[in-house]
């Protein structure tokens, strides 16, 4: 009953002084980028101290990282479905995880909870691998948000370098709360760009 | 009127140990938003989306509250209306209490500032702990944020080092920025990962999805919320954009023009609760409906809390952010407070220069040096200015406007400069103090012209 | 063309050679000047600090004296970007139009072609009112190619050297009744501001307005800095006589 009334309350006194309407703008144009867009994202990724590497193959991603960690796969990236439970791996050394697509004005790699098990893990690791295919990789943010739909997942996410703050004198200092160290891993053939889907 | 900001900001500069902390950090920050501002060749054409995008959806906002609503339902979220900032406090506590939580973990949010979230829930016997670094500090020393973007940016390492070691018996005198900040992810990674609830603020709501979009660069936000089997967003109603899409031009222009980033580390969107746990978003209101009707001051619910005008504004990084005694502060602050608490507000819209470089830094546009101005309007008929002031102007105003009396002031006043200048310098005290008065001429521009050109004019 | 000139009230009584740099200006460049004797201020101080209808009694008598003219010329950005941001002057309120001096040569393209050279390091102030409101020159904040409608004349004088400054486009603190009202913020702005030109090894430092300057030179002068300051038109004007 009280909750009702609080939503109607409020919706009543928006509509008592909303303004006259305002017309929604029709879409900015993307300037061309100056830079290819891997160098782009090698660029930027550098920038926030993360390191991009490269594979032939998703396979021979996935041996480099079966030989090299100590980590945790999340989902199906070796093999079926991740037998880790939500609270069995507190704190894993690496978290290797499959990325959508990457950006390459920013740095950043795009993971939904399709691609993770459990949420939290992309947090929780000392670094965070993210496997990408190399031709998966768009100009900007508003190319970005053209390829995801959000309404199709519970949770989706950008990632660009390793949780990093600096509250204190202004000193950056990576790994405050989650990933001190990110890498990501392109693979397959040199990249074009995509085009919307 | 009040002066509060002018006795605090005083203070600050005269008694704080580190004034200039909070020019030089505020100030790198603007440095590093021009870099990444000039980047992309469409800066201001993005701005001024930004702004029309705003613009439409406040002036729609019943229409996408209902469809951002429904779509959450539809989601699974649990939606919660409160009409001012008690109903929110008592309704997060309500969440936690059927819970039975011990304590919450949250992540910054100006909004739960605002409406006093922490204090109330430590009332109610229940610990809080703040995730975000920054606040972090400023909770431990029971300080409220200087700062919306970097909240302890008033404080330097000496105090950050001195407090910890107090607070979390880290070892004494150690400055080590490093060693600080792993200390202090130490002490609350423990309570991450026991945490039964977390708390977050929002940075946009997208009505066409019913996403919750936050923003962080510690993915303090998101280890909480993950971990948490509640987790409880808090998000003022002007948050909202209409559609996914509109996030390309927001999460463009947020970190950018906040820290010279080209995006925060972390860009989440929540949409779905994960198996088994709760998610719950609170709308509200507390001023904003109201602030919606001013027809000169609508516009500041554009803001989309980056900080810039913070970091550019000459005022906040000489006075602090703690003299605008405001949840939010700087330039922004000073249009958003009066319009919700005008009596304890109305010295803000005076702290200003009126240099407007926080309209022009403004990444959605906001006219904040014309609201500051127009405010100064508002107060001055509402009778709020004391004779202090209102008297020189209305002296002024009389002399200024009879050319005659003009003259003759303007003579006395470079007389009693050139022949009396102690009584002179008494009567503009707060002039001199750190500054010199001009060295009055013997005549005027006028008095010249006359002397020799008055065969040429006609007057 | 018939300009009549504004010589704003605090230039008039504290700094007569800042009209008297202007008058010169405009008459060199071939302009017939008038000086209406009856004009006072133009109403921004009240205005500023919230006294609209007082500032609009102020303004009125300025109206009234500028009438009859085409085109107003007056050596304060500040003043003018109240007379045609405010009380848009030249605008829907029908004329005069009033420009800032060296906007007026901008617009006319009508510039000096040659002055005496000046072997000094100067720090330019662009005054926030002339800059952010006027548009005289690019303001930092904004990403637009880098343009400043004083630099033809910058362009003329042999020898002088501008220095580069941390924060090229800050306020330096003044604001009217701003400096007396929040004096501890004005006060620690202007000294940093003039930090920023010493600090660079500036000798003099130039601006389009006296308000800017006045307060810069009063922090200057409390804390014995070894500075000057100068109006651009006096500048101008002292390199083109003799």
């Amino acid at each position: 009953m009280k909750r009702m009334n609080s939503r109607e309350t409020i919706l009543q006194s928006v509509r008592d002084h909303k303004p006259a309407p305002v017309a929604l703008p029709t879409r900015a144009r993307t300037a061309p980028p100056p830079m290819d867009v891997l160098d782009r994202f090698v660029f930027h990724l550098d920038g926030i101290g993360g390191v991009t590497r490269f594979f032939e193959s998703r396979q021979a991603a996935l041996e480099t990282l079966k030989q090299s960690s100590s980590g945790l796969m999340l989902r199906d990236l070796i093999q079926g479905e991740s037998t880790i439970q939500e609270d069995s791996v507190t704190e894993p050394d690496v978290t290797a995880v499959e990325a959508r697509f990457a950006v390459a004005e920013n740095g950043a790699v795009y993971i939904t909870d399709q691609e993770v098990g459990h949420r939290q893990f992309l947090f929780l690791g000392r670094k965070l691998i993210a496997l990408v295919p190399q031709d998966a990789l768009v100009p900007d943010m508003h190319e970005a948000y053209d390829r995801i739909k959000l309404s199709s997942v519970g949770f989706g996410i950008f990632i660009a370098g390793s949780s990093a703050t600096a509250d204190i004198a202004q000193i950056l200092v990576r790994g405050a709360h989650g990933p001190a160290e990110m890498e990501v891993w392109f693979y397959g053939q040199q990249s074009k760009v995509m085009s919307a889907e | 009127m009040r002066t509060k900001h002018a006795q605090a900001a005083d203070h600050f500069i005269h008694e704080s140990p580190s004034p200039k902390a909070q020019h030089n950090a505020a100030i790198h920050l603007r440095r590093k938003r021009d870099v990444a501002a000039n980047e992309l060749q469409e800066f201001e054409e993005l701005r001024t989306r930004a702004s029309e995008i705003k613009k439409h959806t406040l002036t729609h906002l019943d229409q996408y509250l209902e469809e951002f609503e429904k779509n959450a339902l539809a989601n699974g979220v649990q939606v919660h209306w409160a009409v001012d900032g008690n109903e929110m406090n008592a309704r997060v506590y309500e969440i936690l209490k059927k819970n039975e939580v011990p304590y919450i973990v949250k992540s910054k949010s100006m909004l739960t500032e605002e409406c006093g979230l922490n204090h109330f829930l430590e009332e109610q016997g229940m610990e809080v702990y703040d995730t975000d670094l920054g606040e972090r500090i400023v909770q431990l020393a029971h300080e409220p944020p200087s700062h919306i973007v970097v909240p302890a940016m008033h404080k330097t390492r000496e105090e950050i080092s001195a407090l910890f070691h107090d607070t979390m018996n880290t070892e004494a005198g150690n400055l080590d920025a490093k060693y600080l900040t792993l200390s202090a992810r130490k002490d609350l990674r423990q309570r991450f990962m026991n945490a039964k609830a977390a708390v977050t603020g929002v940075n946009f709501g997208v009505a066409e999805t019913g996403t919750v979009t936050i923003c962080t660069n510690e993915g303090n936000a998101d280890l909480g919320v993950n971990k948490a089997p509640v987790q409880i967003h808090c998000m003022g109603i002007e948050k909202l954009i209409p559609r996914q899409e509109d996030l390309g031009v927001f999460i463009r222009l947020l970190a950018r023009s906040a820290t010279g980033q080209r995006i925060t580390t972390y860009t989440s969107h929540y949409q779905k609760p994960r198996a088994g746990s709760e998610m719950h978003l609170i709308l509200v209101d507390n001023g904003r409906s109201h602030h919606l009707g001013m027809e000169d001051f609508w516009e500041a619910l554009k803001c989309i809390r980056c900080g810039a005008c913070m970091n550019t504004c000459p005022v906040y990084r000489s006075g602090g952010g703690h003299s605008y005694g405001y949840a939010v502060p700087g330039p922004i602050g000073s249009i958003i407070a009066p319009a919700r608490n005008f009596e304890e507000y109305d010295d803000l819209p005076f702290a200003s220069s009126l240099c407007g470089s926080c309209s022009a830094v403004c990444p959605v546009k906001i006219d904040i040096h014309g609201q500051l101005l127009k405010w100064r309007e508002v107060i001055v008929e509402e009778g709020e200015v004391d004779t202090k002031k209102s008297l020189p102007m209305k002296v002024g105003s009389w002399i200024l406007s009879r050319p005659s009396w003009y003259r003759r002031a303007g003579k006395w006043a470079r007389k009693l400069l050139s022949w009396f200048p102690g009584i002179a310098r008494k009567t503009v005290n707060d002039w001199t103090k750190g500054r010199e008065l001009p060295e009055p001429p013997n005549e005027s521009f006028r008095e010249w012209y006359l002397k020799t050109r008055k065969n040429e004019e006609n007057e | 063309m018939k300009i009549g000139l504004f010589v704003p009230c605090y230039i008039d009584q504290f700094y007569p050679d800042v009209g008297k740099a202007t008058l010169l200006i405009l008459e060199n460049l071939g302009y017939e000047v008038t000086y209406p004797l009856e004009q006072s201020c133009c109403g921004q101080p009240m205005v500023n600090s919230g006294f609209v209808k007082e500032g609009g009694a102020v303004t009125k008598n300025f109206r009234k004296v500028f009438r009859d003219c085409d085109v107003v010329v007056g050596p304060s950005g500040s003043c003018v970007h109240h007379l045609v941001d405010h009380e848009k002057l030249g605008q829907q309120s029908g004329k005069p139009e009033v420009y800032e001096l060296f906007s007026f040569l901008h617009a006319q393209n009508n510039f000096p072609r040659s002055l005496q050279p000046f072997p000094h390091r100067v720090g330019l102030h662009y005054s926030c009112h002339a800059l952010r409101g006027l548009n005289i020159a690019s303001p930092s904040e904004l990403v637009e190619p880098y343009f400043s409608k004083i630099q033809p004349i910058l362009d003329v004088i042999p020898e002088m050297e501008i220095v580069p400054l941390d924060n090229v486009d800050e306020c330096c603190g003044f604001g009217g009744t701003f400096s007396v009202f929040e004096s501890a913020v004005s006060i620690d702005m202007g000294e940093r501001r003039v930090e920023d030109h010493v600090s660079h090894g500036a000798e003099y430092v130039v601006s389009m307005d006296s308000s800017c300057l006045m307060h810069m030179e009063g922090v200057a002068r409390k804390q014995k800095q070894n500075v000057r300051f100068l109006h651009l038109a006096e500048l101008v004007a002292k390199l083109w006589e003799r």
